[in-house]
C-alpha cells in the first residue's frame, strides 16, 4: 500500500516529516516498509532556483528556427536572457522558470548556464514533463498570470512528493485505504481526523436507476451486499491532473477519468468499485451469479478467462461483465464513448474471492481488498464519494434511487475490556482515561467504567476487533511496548532432551568428526527417483507421500530414502570439479500411512562418492569401498550404544555382493554397501559410492536399558594367544567370530579377527583366518593350560561346523 | 732388575714423559725385555723409585685425565680406559708393586692409588657421558624435520549452519528448564491451522501458501512449527515451556531469500501470570544468549493469527564492520485465547506466550550469506567452510 504525503495530510493535518511519521506509526504497528520521494528534490537550492517568471520579451534565435531567445523576469528587476524551445512560448506568458543551480528531477546535477547555437541561456523554461507534473512535453506550462515574478515554484505547484509503502497486518482491511491510515496517523499523532464528504450527492431526472438498470443477485451466499448505481451524462477524458499525481504516486495506472475516479475511492476508502459501460450491458442488466463450467470471460488485459462454477461472475443478461471483485470484462468497459455508467460496490464472501483469484492466477488491486472480507457498511459510503467525484469532475448525473441488495445485518456486540486484565496481559499501568481514548481515537464508541469499558466497534473494525484481548492489543500497541519492562519467567526446569534428540545430536557429530559434511536437501523428491534406485515395479517403496500442488514434477513426492538426496549431491560436486567427497544428512524419510498421514522415520544418512586421489605427501588417501563405509557405520552405530552385525543383504540399489543389512538381535538398523552401478548411471555419480544409513529411532529402540556394569578385569593380567586356520572363502567370518566367542567359554574375553589371506599357499578357494584370543579371568591368573582350553575347544568346535583346519 | 729403553717402556713413557733413558724397576719380576712371544700383554714396567712416590701417582693420574678429556671419539676414549683404568695401566702396576715396597711406605701409596683410580674412573664416567650426549645430539640434529610439512590428514566434516545455529538455540533453552519437542512433517488441518485460529478463508491461509498431500485427508505440509505446540498443550498439563524446532514448508517459488523448505524454531510458554513482561524479558535474554551481550531488542506490533497481542521483534544487529541496523528477527506473542480454547487450557486461569524464528534467515545473517539456495545445494566448498576452525581443508 502507498501513501502520497500530501493525500494524506488532507485527511489529517499530522504536521509530521515522512520520517517522523513513519517511525511512529511503525512502533504502532502499522509498517512503513519503504519511503520514496517523488519529483522535483526538496533540496534547498530549488527555492531559489525554480522560480516564476514573466516572458518580457520572446523574438527569433539568429541562427536556428525553432528556438526563441527570451528575456525572463524573475522578480528581481534582471530579466534573464533564456533560449527557449517550445513552440508556444510568447511575450506576456507566466511560466515556470529554472535558473542555474536547480537540481531538475532525474538529474544528479545542478543545472548549468548553456550556449544554444551561440546564444547565451540562464536557465530553462520548463515544460509540465520536465517537473513530472504530466506527461506533457508539446509546450512550456502556461502558468496563471496573477502569480507574481519570483515566487518560488514550490509554493504554487506540487513539485515534489513523499510516498509511504505501507506492509500491513493480514487482518486489517481497513488499513488497504489512506482513510484508514489516516485514522491510526490521527491516533499516533493526536492530530484531529477530516472525514471526507460521505453524502450522496443530489440526484437528476426522473428515471430511477432501478428503470435504467436491472439486477438480479442469485448468488446471494456469496454477495452479502450488492450496490449498483446509475450515472448518466458523463463527460469521458482524463482526469485531472491532481488525480493522476495520486494514482500515480499510489502506484496506479491514470486511464480516464470514470475508471481513475473508481480506483481513487477505493485507495481512499479501501473498497473497489466497479463502473460498467450501461450501454454495452445486454438489458440492461446485472446478474450476480456463479459462473457456469467452463464460461470464458476475456478480462480487461485481453486475455480469455475459463472460469468455473465456484466462481461468483457479474453479468449482463448474456455473459459475465465481471469475474467478481477480481477483474472485469473488455466488453463492459467505459471508454471515450461511454456517455452512461453502472457503479457497482458490493462485498463478496473473502475466502471465495481468494479461491477464484488463485484459481484465475490473478490477484488485482480490488481482489487483495475484497479477499479479505470488507465490512458491509463500506459500499454505501464508497458509492457516496465516488458519486460526487463523478458529478463534480465528470459533469455526470446521478439517477434516483439505486439497487441494494443485502439481508439483515446483525448490529455488533459490544465488548467489555477489564482494566485488570488490561494491565495483567500488557504488564504496564494503564491509565483508564488514556486507554479510553485510543480506542475512540481509533472510531469505538467508549462507556467508561470502574474497573472496565464497555466498547461499541465501528463498522470498519468489526472483523479484527471481536473479543477485549483485541481491545487489550489496540491500546498496548498505542501505549507502546517500549514501556515494558522485560522479566524472565521464573521455572522449575523439569525437561532435558529426549534419547531420540540426544542420539540425533550425537551421531551427527560424530559424522562430521569422521569426515563428513552435512546436507541438507530437499525433503521432496521427484517420483522417478524410485526408478533411478533400480526398485522393481511391485516393491513397496515405490509407495510415496505425494504433494497435490508440486512446485513441479521435481519436488512432487515425499522421499522415501535420503539417499537420493545425496546422489544428487554427490553428482552436483562432481559436475563442479570436487569428484570425491563425503556427505551425509540426518532427517526424516515418509511412508504413506492408511490414514492420509505418514510415517516419518527419522535416518542418518551417508555417502562417500569417488576415489580420493593421493592428496597428501605422506601417502595415499583410503580406499572407498564397502569396509570403509561399514567402519563409519559400526563407529556410529556404538555412539549409539549398540553394535550391530551385519548380514549380505539385496536391497536393488546395491550392488549385489557388498551391501549388509545392519542389525542388532533381531532388529534392522541400518544398511551399509556400495552401489549398484546402474544407479550411479542413473544419477550421474561417478563411482565409487559407498553409502551407509541407520535408523535412528531403530537405534534408540535397541540401546541397551541400563548403563554397563564394573568388571574388575584391571587387578589380573589378560593373556593373548592367535590361533590360524583355513575355511571355505564362502563361509562368513562373522559366523566364525559368532563361534568363536560362544564356544571358548566364558574366560574368553574377546575375540578378534586379525588378519585374513588369500592366495599363495593358501589353496583355492580357501581363506586363511588368523583369530587372536583375550582371556582372562577376574579373580586370578590363569595358568597355561587353563588359557589353552578355550582355544582348543574353539579350533575344535570350528573344525567340526566349517571345516576349519588348524594352521602351523 | 731390567734395563728397559724408552722406546720399550712406551706406556709407562706416556705416563711418565720420561725424556731419557733410566732403569726401571720392573712390576713383573718374570718380564723379560722385548717381552717373548708367549705372552700377549707386554710387561708392566715401571721406572724404578717411581713407585715409591706419591708424587709420581699424581703425575700418572693428571697425564690420564688428559688423555681422557682429550679423547674425542668412543674409540679414543675406550683406548684411553684401556691405558689406564685397566690391568695393564701404570697405576696398576703401581699397585701391584705395593707388596714391594717398604712398609711405611705402602699405607700412603696405596692410598694415594685408590684416590687417583677413583679420579680416573669419574674421568672415564664423565667423558664417556660427554662423549654420548654429543653423539645423541648430533644425531638429533640429523634427524630434524621441515615441521612445517602438513600433518597426517585427519579431517572433520562439517556440520551445517543451520544445525549450529538449531543445537545453539536448543542449548540456551534445555539450560533454562525448557524441553524439546518435534511432531510430524505431515500435518492435519486441525494441528497446522484450526487449532491456530486460521479457520476456513482466514487470509492466513491464503498468505502462506500450503503444500496439500494428495487424497481425501486433507493433510498438509505443515506451514510451521506450531502445531507442535498445539500437541503439546493437547498432551501436556501447564506449565508449559517447549522449544519446537524443524523443518516447515511454504509454497514458494526458490529464489536468493525464499525456499519451498526452510527450518523454524519456535518455543511456547504456558503459566500462571504470564505477561507481556515476560516475553519481553524472555526474548531479550535469548537474543543476548545467542547474539551477545550488547544486543537490543524492541518489539513492534504485527499480527498472527494464534497470538493477541502480536508484536514482530526487532533487534538492533551490528555487522562486521560495527554498522548497525533494526532487522525483523522473529514474530511473538501472547498466545490467542481461541488456541487455548482448542487445546483445553482455560485462558482465565493460564497464560502464555510464543516466538518463533527462521533458522535460516538468521545463520544466513551470521554468516553473510546472501542467497538462500546455498544452503540447499551440499556445494562442499560452502559446507566445509564452516566446519569447527573456519574452512577445513
Amino acid at each position: 500500500m502507498r501513501v502520497p504525503m500530501s493525500w494524506l495530510a488532507e485527511l489529517v493535518d499530522h504536521g509530521l516529516a515522512a520520517e517522523a511519521l513513519a517511525d511512529k506509526l511503525t512502533a504502532a504497528g502499522i509498517k512503513v516498509e519503504a519511503i520514496h520521494h517523488l519529483g522535483t528534490p526538496d533540496v534547498p537550492a530549488n527555492r531559489e532556483s525554480l522560480l516564476i517568471g514573466k516572458v518580457m520579451e520572446a523574438g527569433r534565435h539568429p541562427d536556428a528556427d525553432k528556438l526563441s531567445v527570451c528575456m525572463v523576469e524573475v522578480g528581481d528587476g534582471e530579466p534573464r536572457q533564456i533560449v527557449c524551445g517550445a513552440p508556444n512560448v510568447r511575450a506576456g506568458l507566466t511560466v515556470a522558470v529554472s535558473l542555474p543551480g536547480a537540481l531538475l528531477p532525474g538529474a544528479d546535477k545542478p543545472l548549468k548556464k548553456a550556449k544554444l547555437r551561440g546564444v547565451e541561456s540562464n536557465g530553462m523554461i520548463l515544460s509540465g514533463r520536465e517537473l513530472e507534473l504530466s506527461d506533457d512535453h508539446s509546450g512550456i506550462m502556461e502558468l496563471d498570470e496573477t502569480l507574481a515574478a519570483g515566487t518560488p515554484l514550490a509554493d504554487v505547484l506540487p513539485l515534489s512528493e513523499t510516498v509511504l509503502e505501507f506492509e500491513l497486518p493480514a487482518n486489517r482491511p481497513d488499513l488497504l485505504g489512506i482513510w484508514g491510515i489516516a485514522r491510526e496517523v490521527a491516533t499516533v499523532t493526536g492530530a484531529q481526523l477530516i472525514d471526507p464528504d460521505t453524502t450522496m450527492p443530489t440526484a437528476q431526472g426522473d428515471r430511477p436507476a432501478e428503470d435504467l438498470l436491472g439486477l438480479e443477485v442469485v448468488a446471494r451466499d456469496l454477495t452479502p451486499r450488492y450496490m449498483a448505481t446509475v450515472l448518466t451524462g458523463v463527460t469521458m477524458g482524463p482526469s485531472p491532473d491532481w488525480m493522476q499525481r495520486r494514482l500515480d504516486a499510489a502506484g496506479m495506472r491514470p486511464i480516464n477519468n470514470v475508471v481513475d475516479i473508481t480506483n481513487y475511492v477505493m485507495l481512499l476508502t479501501g473498497q473497489p468499485l466497479h463502473a460498467f459501460d450501461l450501454n454495452k450491458l445486454a438489458g440492461p442488466e446485472l446478474v450476480v451469479r456463479r459462473a457456469t463450467q467452463g464460461e470464458i470471460i476475456t478480462t480487461l488485459d485481453g486475455v480469455e478467462r475459463t472460469m468455473t462454477t465456484d466462481m461468483l461472475a457479474i453479468c449482463d443478461a448474456e455473459k459475465p461483465a465481471v469475474v467478481a471483485g477480481v477483474f472485469g470484462a473488455q466488453f463492459a468497459e467505459v471508454d471515450d464513448s461511454t456517455r452512461d455508467i453502472a457503479l457497482e460496490a458490493a462485498t463478496f464472501v473473502g475466502p471465495n474471492v481468494l479461491a477464484t483469484s488463485w484459481g484465475l492466477g490473478l490477484r488485482t488491486e480490488s481482489s487483495r481488498r475484497l479477499e479479505k472480507g470488507l465490512s458491509h457498511d463500506l459500499p454505501p459510503v464508497a458509492t457516496a464519494v465516488a458519486c460526487r467525484l463523478l458529478v463534480e469532475l465528470c459533469g455526470a448525473s446521478l439517477a434516483p434511487g439505486g439497487h441494494d441488495v443485502h439481508d439483515r445485518f446483525n448490529e455488533a456486540e459490544p465488548i467489555t475490556v477489564r482494566h485488570a486484565r488490561t494491565e495483567a496481559i500488557l504488564a504496564m499501568d494503564v491509565d483508564t482515561n488514556r486507554s479510553a481514548d485510543i480506542l475512540r481515537s481509533l472510531g469505538c464508541d467508549v462507556e467508561e467504567g470502574a474497573d472496565r469499558h464497555v466498547v461499541q466497534v465501528p463498522y470498519w473494525r468489526t472483523r479484527d476487533l471481536e473479543r477485549e484481548i483485541d481491545l487489550i492489543e489496540e491500546i498496548g500497541r498505542h501505549l507502546g511496548y517500549d514501556e515494558i519492562k522485560g522479566e524472565i519467567p521464573r521455572l522449575v526446569a523439569h525437561a532435558k532432551r529426549t534419547p531420540m534428540q540426544t542420539v540425533r545430536e550425537r551421531l551427527s557429530r560424530l559424522a562430521v568428526d569422521l569426515g563428513f559434511s552435512e546436507a541438507i536437501t530437499l525433503h521432496f523428491v521427484p517420483q522417478s527417483d524410485a526408478d533411478k534406485l533400480q526398485l522393481p515395479a511391485d516393491d513397496p517403496r515405490r509407495d510415496v507421500v505425494r504433494i497435490a500442488n508440486p512446485l513441479s514434477e521435481d519436488v512432487a513426492v515425499m522421499r522415501r530414502s535420503l539417499l537420493p538426496g545425496l546422489l544428487r549431491a554427490a553428482a552436483r560436486n562432481q559436475a563442479r570439479q570436487l569428484p570425491a567427497g563425503r556427505l551425509f544428512e540426518v532427517g526424516r524419510t515418509y511412508a504413506p500411512l492408511a490414514d492420509g498421514g505418514a510415517d516419518e522415520r527419522e535416518w542418518i544418512v551417508g555417502l562417500m562418492f569417488g576415489q580420493p586421489g593421493r592428496d597428501h605427501w605422506r601417502g595415499e588417501a583410503g580406499v572407498v569401498d564397502f569396509y570403509a563405509a561399514k567402519g563409519v557405520a559400526e563407529a556410529l552405530a556404538r555412539a549409539g550404544h549398540v553394535n550391530v552385525a551385519a548380514t549380505s543383504s539385496d536391497n536393488p540399489y546395491g550392488h549385489p555382493g557388498r551391501q549388509a543389512t545392519l542389525t542388532v538381535g533381531e532388529a534392522k538398523v541400518g544398511w551399509v554397501g556400495e552401489l549398484h552401478p546402474l544407479v550411479l548411471r542413473d544419477f550421474d555419480v561417478k563411482g565409487p559410492a559407498v553409502a551407509w544409513g541407520l535408523d535412528l529411532q531403530a537405534l534408540v529402540d535397541n540401546a541397551p536399558a541400563e548403563r554397563p556394569l564394573f568388571e574388575n578385569l584391571l587387578s589380573v593380567p589378560g593373556s593373548t594367544r592367535d590361533l590360524a586356520l583355513v575355511v571355505d572363502a564362502t563361509v562368513p567370518a562373522a559366523d566364525i567370530l559368532a563361534l568363536a566367542r560362544k564356544s571358548g567359554g566364558n574366560l574368553v574375553r574377546d575375540v578378534q579377527l586379525f588378519d585374513r589371506y588369500q592366495g599363495g599357499q593358501v589353496p583355492a578357494g580357501k581363506v586363511s583366518l588368523a583369530l587372536r584370543f583375550t582371556i582372562a579371568a577376574a579373580d586370578r591368573t590363569l595358568t597355561d593350560d587353563e588359557i589353552a582350553k578355550p582355544v582348543g575347544k574353539v579350533a575344535d568346535r570350528l573344525a567340526k561346523e566349517f571345516g576349519a583346519e588348524l594352521r602351523g | 732388575m731390567v734395563k728397559c729403553d724408552p722406546f720399550d717402556c712406551r706406556r709407562l713413557q706416556l705416563t711418565v714423559s720420561v725424556s731419557d733413558t733410566r732403569t726401571v724397576n720392573c712390576g713383573d719380576p718374570v718380564a723379560r725385555f722385548p717381552p717373548d712371544a708367549g705372552r700377549s700383554d707386554p710387561a708392566i714396567l715401571y721406572p724404578v723409585g717411581f713407585v715409591s712416590t706419591t708424587e709420581n701417582i699424581d703425575e700418572i693420574q693428571s697425564a690420564a685425565v688428559a688423555e681422557i678429556a682429550a679423547a674425542d671419539t668412543p674409540e679414543a676414549l675406550e683406548a684411553a680406559r684401556v691405558r689406564h683404568s685397566g690391568r695393564k695401566s701404570a697405576l696398576a702396576a703401581v699397585l701391584a708393586g705395593i707388596g714391594g715396597l717398604p712398609p711405611e711406605q705402602r699405607g700412603a701409596v696405596g692410598k694415594g692409588a685408590n684416590i687417583a683410580r677413583q679420579a680416573i674412573e669419574a674421568a672415564l664416567a664423565e667423558r664417556q657421558q660427554a662423549l654420548e650426549s654429543q653423539a645423541l645430539s648430533a644425531s638429533l640434529t640429523a634427524d630434524a624435520l621441515d615441521v612445517t610439512l602438513p600433518g597426517d590428514p585427519v579431517r572433520a566434516g562439517a556440520q551445517h549452519i543451520v544445525t549450529q545455529l538449531w543445537n545453539e538455540i536448543e542449548e540456551i533453552f534445555v539450560g533454562m528448564g525448557w524441553q524439546i519437542a518435534d511432531g510430524p512433517h505431515i500435518e492435519d488441518d486441525f494441528h497446522n491451522f484450526t487449532a491456530l485460529n486460521i479457520p476456513e478463508g482466514h487470509p492466513a491461509r491464503a498468505e502462506t501458501d500450503t503444500f496439500h498431500i494428495a487424497g481425501p485427508a486433507n493433510h498438509v505440509l505443515r506451514t510451521h512449527t506450531s502445531p507442535v505446540q498445539v500437541r503439546v498443550m493437547e498432551t501436556q498439563e501447564p506449565p508449559i515451556y517447549v522449544v519446537c524446532p524443524g523443518t516447515v514448508y511454504r509454497r514458494e517459488d526458490i529464489d536468493a531469500t525464499h525456499g519451498a523448505m526452510f527450518h523454524q524454531l519456535e518455543g511456547l510458554a504456558v503459566d500462571e501470570g504470564l505477561s507481556m513482561a515476560h516475553l519481553k524479558g524472555m526474548l531479550q535474554h535469548f537474543v543476548r544468549e545467542l547474539l551477545g551481550p550488547t544486543f537490543e531488542i524492541r518489539l513492534r506490533p504485527d499480527y498472527f493469527p494464534f497470538t493477541e497481542p502480536s508484536v514482530e521483534v526487532d533487534v538492533l544487529w551490528t555487522d562486521r564492520r560495527g554498522r548497525s541496523t533494526w532487522l525483523e528477527l522473529l514474530g511473538a506473542g501472547m498466545v490467542d485465547p481461541n488456541v487455548f480454547a482448542h487445546c483445553g487450557i482455560d485462558p482465565e486461569r493460564w497464560t502464555g506466550f510464543a516466538w518463533g524464528l527462521g533458522l535460516e534467515r538468521v545463520a544466513m545473517l551470521r554468516h553473510g550469506v546472501s542467497d538462500l539456495r546455498l544452503l540447499f545445494d551440499a556445494d562442499l566448498r560452502f559446507l566445509d567452510q564452516f566446519g569447527d576452525a573456519g574452512s577445513v581443508r
